[in-house]
């Protein structure tokens, strides 16, 4: 075994995580180290030439033996997260031509001992953390071309000898603490190329002669402390990226840059730069990034501008620039982002800005611009950032905007807007702050603002909204910021904001709101804050209405008889409307009847019996027993609807569903999607036993659950102890009433809200699927046919979100996380905590099973089921649909885990099946052998479940 | 040959086209040697300034040969507003050669 095999033994015995990684460096079992992973030897002499260790998260430190390897040419130890010093011994590797340690941890100084490397070419020590200076001696290198020393601590000056180095081609000494200034002599640099000295703490000034280096093709001195002004012998440069940003640079800006017409970058930004902006700077056809933002320029934006052709970034935010936006400006066909910002601009926005049909960012943002927004906005495709805010715009805001779809921040605040508040806004499904605050629009907000799915901050406030508040607004899932203070709102919050579970800033003050705050789902966590300034408004400050107050007890009462008036008539005047409505649909109301007797006489609530089972009770019975629906009989919220619990005489007990949002017109598609969904009749799915539609909303009749939801069970306060088998018995309802949806229904139906809180248990705990179908009808808001995602986060198909592309594959999905859920009593999603994402982590670590719940730790006798079903669950999340399997798919390996006798209980009559078949372990091989099962039940079966197997084994 | 750090992956950006060959090339290197070149600034404004490269004999016997630019991936996780600094380069069946 030679010294060579020995110092490469030396070297992984100093690396950290060797194990894995290096296992075949073994000189036990194969002393041939030139078949050795990322070793690489001389044909001829066999000694070691290249050691290629890149990206294998090594761990540990480079051993000093690596200097006894020295024939090696080249060391690639890239990334590789090695720590400790650059041993000196690796200025003994003569050889050596290409040396690469770059993203690692290396500290310590850059030894001198380099310098002994002659044949180097290529040293690159970048994105490490040494220290100390520059070494001089390495410009002893005679051929050293690339010089790459960039994201380390080096400090001290740049070595003035270095810049005298005819060779060097490469010099990359960013983000450093380097000091001193750059050297007269820099263009004694005759074969550089690339110059990049950016953010290190260099003084001085540019050198005069900076024009001599003609060979440099970037020269980037951006994030110094360069001062005085740009010498006007930069105009002499070749290069493509000029880049001075972020220093102290003073004086105005050359005229000759505009000469430079081999520029593809000029940034001259936040600096201290005085004057105008040079018109010739038009003449730079082939500059596609303009930034001259963060200065002090003066004057007007040069037309000239528009000539620059290949331009798509503009920056001349931040300066003093004053006049008009040029209409030039609408010939740039590339350009991608036009900034403004914090100028003096005044006039109008341009007519023919809208040619730009590649502007992706636009930002006028505290100017002084005025006039209104050109309807032509609407053609500006790209768009995804427009901030027109803190200017003195006017007008209504044009319905076009809503048609700029990829739009995901639109900034209109701080001007002079009037109007109503378009609807189109809602079709912005991709938009995730929409600012609206301060100006003057009023009428009431739109229910379309229910569509805007991705929305994370809505501010509307400083304005004179009237109106309600669209319960709608609850179905905004992301929302985290929703201030609409100083309006003029009216009306009861909605309870459904207690839905917004991501909401933490909350500001409705200053409306004319009233009734209670909502109580439920922690909606208590805002304080008196967001509500203050709503005289009408019940809740926990001092000076409320219902606030015990002495000194105002009789103003108290007085608004609140106002109150209960108020709310009175307009419940009277609802069911008046609703009444005249149903009327009109039947028969044509007769002339001159203005007595609402007759009215309603003419078109009572109606009350559809789907099922006998609640023939021989009437609307009176239900409205009586609960007391008009009272709130102390709500069992359950959901999104748009409140649950109550009802006890009829002579009848199961049932459960009232109050559902929010119908409108008229859709009342009759209303109906007929009811009449399907309650045609639909399944064990495993509760019943709808009947509907009405009332005054006080419109009310679907259910079987009431007893055990509540499989969410209240795992999730509540009264956590319920479930046992493994439980757990597997809900599993199997849900699963098998899902597959009726998915296979047995004609049509068929994609629940699209599978969790756990619509999976009702019954007094033995039986699954029942709820809240299907309707769904769809309560979405139907907009004005054109066209779907979007629906569902709960945590669950909702990443595909079906991705495409909107609906099938059954996406309840697939859902159901799985259901399946994490049993298995691990977790929520889907516990504030910033994603089960999937656990168990997926857990699965790459193979420690799934450490995530098990302890009750099914100690309630199932054996684990191996329990495994089995976490695989299940990782096969309906896989992120190709079309790599899950289906319900039934789902519910028979479900059943095959069920213990025997339970199995044969729980299987419906019309399936004929012997699910012992799936049971392939040796204990019960026998049992099966024994039974002689059948010849024709036994292929595809087994086949299927030979697939199902092999599809575990690849995901495992 | 060497094209620059391979640490440093280069991204193609955009065609920018062959450029025409100037006559002004020789002039401009026969200035850059003079002495006292700030004194005379009528002279030098007019030979001040750059070009395009010019691709036509870049690539050997390969053609067509098109000049096109390139961006340094450098971004960093800190800093991501950086911008990557861009150069050219000649380029012809998808190889890519130093500019002249």
């Amino acid at each position: 075994f030679s010294e060579e095999g020995q110092a490469l033994m030396a070297m992984k015995a100093s690396f950290g995580n060797m194990a894995d990684t290096l296992l075949d460096w073994d000189d036990a079992h194969n002393d041939d180290f030139c078949s050795w992973r990322g070793v690489f030897c001389d044909n001829v002499s066999l000694t070691v030439v290249s050691l290629n260790l890149s990206s294998l998260n090594l761990g540990g430190e480079i051993s000093p033996a690596i200097g006894d390897l020295g024939n090696l040419q080249s060391i690639d130890l890239q990334g590789s997260k090695l720590t400790g010093q650059i041993p000196d011994e690796i200025g003994n590797c003569a050889a050596l031509v290409h040396l690469d340690l770059s993203d690692n941890q290396l500290y310590g100084d850059i030894p001198f001992s380099l310098s002994k490397l002659k044949q180097l070419e290529f040293l690159n020590l970048k994105s490490n953390q040494l220290t100390g200076p520059i070494p001089s001696t390495l410009t002893q290198i005679p051929n050293l071309k690339t010089l790459d020393l960039a994201r380390n601590r080096l400090t001290g000056e740049i070595p003035r000898i270095l810049y005298w180095n005819e060779v060097l081609q490469y010099l990359g000494l960013r983000g450093n603490m380097l000091s001193g200034t750059l050297s007269p002599d820099i263009c004694q640099l005759t074969n550089l190329w690339y110059f990049d000295v950016r953010g290190n703490n260099l003084t001085g000034t540019v050198p005069d002669s900076i024009g001599n280096c003609t060979s440099f093709e970037i020269l980037d001195i951006s994030y110094n402390r360069i001062t005085g002004e740009i010498p006007y012998n930069i105009g002499f440069l070749q290069v493509a990226t000029l880049s001075l940003q972020g220093n102290r640079l003073t004086g105005e800006i050359p005229e000759v840059i505009g000469l430079m017409q081999a520029l593809a970058i000029l940034d001259l930004s936040e600096n201290e730069l005085v004057g105008p902006i040079p018109p010739i700077l038009g003449n730079l056809t082939f500059t596609g990034k303009l930034y001259l933002h963060g200065n002090m320029l003066t004057g007007s934006i040069p037309p000239e501008l528009g000539n620059m052709s290949k331009l798509s970034y503009l920056q001349l935010n931040d300066n003093h620039l004053e006049g008009n936006i040029p209409n030039e400006f609408g010939k740039l066909e590339h350009l991608f982002e036009l900034n403004l910002a914090n100028n003096h601009l005044d006039g109008t926005i341009p007519h023919n800005i809208s040619s730009c049909t590649a502007l992706n960012q636009f930002n006028v943002h505290g100017n002084q611009l005025s006039g209104s927004i050109p309807l032509s906005f609407r053609s500006l495709e790209s768009l995804t950032y427009l901030n027109l805010s803190a200017n003195n715009f006017k007008g209504i805001i044009p319905v076009e905007l809503g048609h700029i779809i990829n739009l995901d921040t639109l900034d209109l605040s701080s001007n002079n807007f009037s109007g109503n508040v378009p609807a189109s806004v809602g079709f912005l499904e991709h938009l995730l702050t929409l600012n609206l605050s301060h100006n003057h629009l009023d009428g009431p907000l739109p229910a379309e603002f229910g569509n805007l799915r991705s929305i994370q901050i809505l501010d509307l406030s400083f304005n004179n909204l009237s109106g309600i508040i669209p319960p709608e607004i609850g179905q905004l899932q992301n929302l985290m910021s929703l201030i609409m203070n100083n309006n003029d709102l009216h009306g009861k919050i909605p309870d459904q904001l207690t839905n917004c579970f991501s909401l933490t800033s909350l500001n409705l003050s200053y409306n004319n709101l009233s009734g209670v705050i909502p109580s439920m789902k922690n909606f208590s966590r805002f304080s008196a804050d967001s509500f203050l300034g709503n005289s009408l408004l019940c809740g926990d400050w001092l000076g409320s209405i219902c606030c015990p107050y002495v000194p105002k007890s009789r103003e108290i009462f007085s608004r609140v008889a106002v109150v209960c008036l108020t709310l009175g008539i307009m419940i009277l005047l609802a069911m008046v409307i609703v009444a005249f409505y149903r009327s009109s649909q039947s028969k044509r109301l007769r002339k001159g009847s203005s007595r609402t007797g007759q009215g309603m006489l003419n078109g009572p609530p109606k009350l559809v019996i789907l099922h006998m089972d609640m023939a021989i009770h009437t609307l009176d019975d239900i409205m009586r027993s609960t007391e008009n629906l009272n709130e102390k009989y709500i069992i359950g919220y959901g999104a748009s609807s409140t649950v109550y619990k009802c006890v009829l005489k002579n009848s199961r007990p049932i459960a009232i569903k109050r559902l929010y949002n119908q409108q008229a017109h859709n009342l009759r598609e209303f109906e007929t999607e009811l009449e399907t969904v309650g045609s639909i009749r399944h064990r495993n799915l509760v019943t709808l036993h009947g509907y009405a539609l009332t005054p006080y909303g419109n009310l679907l009749f259910y079987d009431y659950m007893a055990n509540g939801s499989l969410w209240d069970l795992l999730h509540g306060p009264l956590k319920v102890k479930l046992d493994w088998e439980t757990r597997l018995r809900i599993a199997v309802g849900a699963a098998e009433g899902l597959a009726y949806l998915h296979h047995d229904c004609n049509p068929r139906i994609v629940h699209r809200d599978i969790k756990s809180s619509n999976i009702l248990l019954d007094e033995t705990f039986e699954a029942h699927l709820s809240d299907f179908g309707t769904a769809k009808c309560i979405s139907t808001t907009r004005t054109h046919a066209s779907t979007y995602v629906l569902g709960t986060i945590g669950y909702i198909d990443p595909e079906y979100a991705r495409t909107s592309r609906l099938n059954e594959k996406s309840d697939v999905y859902s159901f799985g996380i259901v399946l994490l859920e049993l298995l691990t009593g977790k929520k889907a999603v516990d504030n910033e905590s994603n089960l999937h994402q656990l168990i997926l982590s857990k699965a790459d670590s193979n420690t799934v099973m450490e995530t098990v719940d302890p009750e099914v730790s100690i309630t199932c006798i054996d684990l191996a089921h329990v495994k089995k079903t976490f695989q299940l669950a990782l096969l309906c999340t896989k992120k190709n649909p079309s790599e899950r399997p289906t319900m039934h798919e789902v519910a028979r390996v479900l059943v095959s885990l069920l213990p025997s006798p339970l199995s044969k209980i729980l299987a419906p009559p019309a399936k004929k099946f012997d699910y012992a078949h799936f049971v392939i372990e040796k204990g019960q091989q026998r049992k099966v052998e024994e039974q002689k099962p059948q010849q024709d039940n036994i292929l595809p079966n087994a086949q299927w479940f030979v697939r199902f197997g092999d599809v575990i084994s690849k995901s495992t | 040959t060497q094209l620059g750090s391979p640490s440093a992956s280069m991204i193609l950006q955009n065609h920018v086209g062959i450029a025409d060959h100037h006559h002004d090339h020789d002039q401009l290197k026969h200035s850059s040697t003079m002495d006292n070149i700030g004194s005379r600034r009528g002279r030098t404004l007019q030979i001040a300034g750059s070009r395009l490269p010019d691709c036509m004999h870049a690539c050997g016997s390969c053609s067509p040969c098109r000049l096109v630019t390139v961006s340094f991936a450098c971004a960093s996780l800190t800093d991501e507003s950086e911008s990557c600094p861009m150069s050219y380069r000649c380029m012809c069946d998808n190889k890519s050669y130093p500019i002249p």
